[in-house]
This record gives C-alpha cells, structure tokens and sequence, in this order.
C-alpha cells in the first residue's frame, strides 16, 4: 500500500465507519463527561453487534463470562475495564477513562423480574454521583425485539412492576416508588434505550439500557445435529420457561417443561448418571 | 512519566488484553503490540503520521491504523499525542484544533487555521486528518 497520509485519510472519510472512528478518537481527546459518554456508548454499540457475530460461542456462556469479553473490547479501544469492583457491593462492569468513570449492571434476560433485579441494584447499591450507568441485558430467547419492548413497558409501570414493589419488604417500598415512578425511556435504536430515575438522595439519573440478541437455534443440517447445541439450547429453555413462570400468574406449562427435558436427556442412559458431573 | 515507564504499563496492559480476549476470533492485540516493539526499537522517531502507525504496526489497512492511534492516545500515561490537521492542496500540514476538525468532519465548514485564525481556503473535506507525536517526559 504505497498511499499518502492524505490519501489514506481520503479513503477513511469516504466510509460512514472510518469516519465514525475518526470523530471519535477527536471526542476522546477531549476531556468532557458528556464526551466520554457519548463515545463509550457507541463503543459499546459496536461491541454488542460484535458480540452477536460470536452468539454461537456466548449462548452457552454465562452472564460473568459475556461481561469479561465486554470489558476486553473496552480495554482494546483503550478504556481501563474492571469487573466485579468493590463498591457498596461488586459492581459488574466499571470503565474509566482519565477522569471519568461509567459503571453498569449486567443481568440475562430470563424474566422481566430478572432484569429489574439488576436495574436495582445498580440503582439502590451501586450510583451515588453518577449522571449516566449503564444495563447490559442478554438475550438467550427468541424474539429479542419482544422482549426488549416487553421490558421497556414493564419499566414504563405496567401492573407486573406495581406487583412487584407491592410483594417488596414495607421497608424498601417508599424507595422502590421512588425509583421506578413515572420512568421516562427514549428509545436510542432497535438494541438500546434509555430511562430516567429519580433517585432516592433526589438527583436523577439517565440509564441506558444494551441488549444483546444472543440466540442461537441453527435449522441447517449440522446445527440441527449438534448434541451440544441441543443441550445448551435445552438448559436455556428450561431457565427462561422456569423464571417467566415465577413471574407470571399462569399455571405452569408442564408440557413444554417435558418437551425441553426430552431434548436434554434424549440420549442419556439412566444407568450412567453420575451424581460429580 | 518517562517513554519507557509509558511503554512498560502499555505491554502489562496488553498482556492482560491477550488474556482477556484469547477465546475471540480476532482482536488487536498483536497490532498493538507491533508497535510497542517498533516504539521499543526506534527511540529516535517521534513524528507518526498515519502511514508510519500503518507500517510500524503491520496493520492490514487505515482503519487499523485508526485503532492504534486511539488504543496509545487516550486516557493516563498515554504514549501518543494527536494533533488534528488539514493536508493543502501545496503539500502542507496546517494544524487545526479538535473541534474544528470535529465540525468540519460533520457539516463540511471549513476549519479555520490555529496558526492565522482564519478559515481554510478552498476547504475539501477529504483533506482533514491527523499525525501523532511520542509524548515526550
């Protein structure tokens, strides 16, 4: 490649991602929260449509492990990523960069209850001058789509949520209002959005919420015979029919509970069930 | 901070990257890690244009080149610093301050000269670009 510096340049800004990357390492020179935000959250963008490109690998993956892979693309692009960091308790994901720091909360979506676990957490353990946090959700279920606005509307006080912080202890329900009234949410694209919180020490805080479409059920010949895929996808199922049935008031869907476990031990020989594995 | 402190986080930094991302399919670190070695090898050189971070670093093309120059210039103790600039038409580099090029990336304005304080003339935007330096101690 014999080109110039210019004529390098030419090519990089004649392409929406070379001149995406080149804003940003512009925004990062300067020494703005607002800047470092915005960077980060594209950033983060990319991440997670790199990390759908690798879901045949992170489906069977737990929540820690998918996190750790997220931090490794953050200390790539530069950013010092810490997992498991002590404060208040061990937040899942911390970036800093110079001055500035963004921490988030990482949760699979199992259940709606589920996420909420997370967001609170973050909310009522981890935030304490922060104006931006972060909710990374991990999708192992069909129709991610559905389940991102399924979560959205929860957020947004459907009767599942005031059922929820109606079955709370008496003591963290003042809190719990406080929190999760009259949340605001912007949509950001089809992945993400956004939610404002008041806080209980009366700030507010902007939360936006990643998801990553995980799925992965392949119908070609050699996916559809992979003992492991099967499995791996058996075990999802379970988990996801398990903590939406905790959730919802319907009686539980035994027969889809038999059809999973069907797929799971299909070739098991009871003899050789060994209680170490 | 001295050149060889700042090197020395980088390479801890980088092992830890290697570790973190060696299940992946593809990652940066041994591009990063080139140049740390071409760094490490050349303490003369301090001016790195674009073509030079391609080169020093092995990468396969500029967007390569853009993710060194990003990984070594951004947060504490980094290597590299980035001076923003406009390639004219007579060969010259003519410095411009971040949030022109910022502006003039966006919405095609020209930028205007740090050194006179007035715009550039007969701007083209696919002229805009940077050079780093080594930080020196």
């Amino acid at each position: 490649m014999n080109k110039t510096d210019q004529e390098l340049f030419e090519v990089l800004i004649s392409t929406p991602e070379g001149k995406k990357k080149l804003q940003q390492i512009a925004k990062s020179c300067e020494n703005h929260y607002n800047a470092f935000i915005d960077v980060l959250y594209a950033r983060l963008d990319t991440i997670f449509k790199k990390l759908e490109d690798s879901r045949d690998k992170h489906f069977s993956h737990d929540e820690d492990s998918i996190t750790g892979v997220i931090a490794g693309r953050l200390e790539e692009a530069g950013y010092i990523a810490t997992e498991q960091t002590k404060k208040n308790g061990a937040v899942d994901l911390t970036v800093q960069l110079g001055d500035h720091k963004w921490i988030a909360e990482a949760k699979i979506a199992y259940s709606n209850s589920k996420i909420l676990e997370g967001l609170l957490q973050l909310l009522t353990r981890y935030v304490t001058r922060d104006e931006h946090a972060g909710l990374l959700v991990y999708i192992k279920k069909n129709n991610s789509k559905m389940v991102l606005e399924d979560w959205k509307r929860y957020l947004e006080g459907c009767d599942g949520l005031k059922s929820y912080i109606a079955n709370k202890n008496p003591e963290v329900k003042d809190d719990l209002e406080c929190i999760l009234n009259n949340v605001e949410t912007t949509d950001i694209n089809n992945f993400s959005f956004n939610s404002k919180h008041n806080l209980v020490c009366g700030s507010s805080i902007k939360v936006q919420h990643f998801c990553a479409d995980l799925y992965f059920n392949p119908a070609d010949i050699s996916g559809n015979s992979s003992k492991k895929q099967r499995k791996d996808n058996a075990i999802n199922n379970l988990a996801n029919l398990y903590f939406e049935h905790l959730d919802s008031n319907n009686s539980f869907d035994s027969n889809k509970c038999i059809e999973f476990l069907e797929r799971l031990f299909r070739d098991l020989d009871p003899d050789d069930i060994s209680l170490d594995e | 901070m001295s050149i060889e402190s700042r090197i020395k986080e980088y390479s801890a930094r980088l092992d830890r990257l290697a570790e973190r991302l060696k299940d992946e399919d593809s990652s940066n670190v041994n591009i990063y890690r080139n140049f740390l070695t071409f760094v490490s090898d050349n303490p003369d050189h301090t001016y790195y244009p674009i073509t030079k971070l391609l080169t020093a670093a092995k990468c396969k093309d500029a967007n390569q080149a853009l993710d060194v120059a990003n990984y070594f210039s951004v947060g504490r103790n980094a290597l590299l610093n980035v001076t923003f600039c406009y390639f004219d038409f007579d060969g010259t580099d003519i410095r411009i301050d971040r949030e022109c090029f910022i502006d003039s990336l966006n919405n095609n304005t020209p930028p205007v000269e740090d050194e006179t304080g007035y715009p550039i003339d007969n701007f083209e935007p696919s002229r805009l670009g940077f050079y780093c330096n080594l930080i020196s101690e």
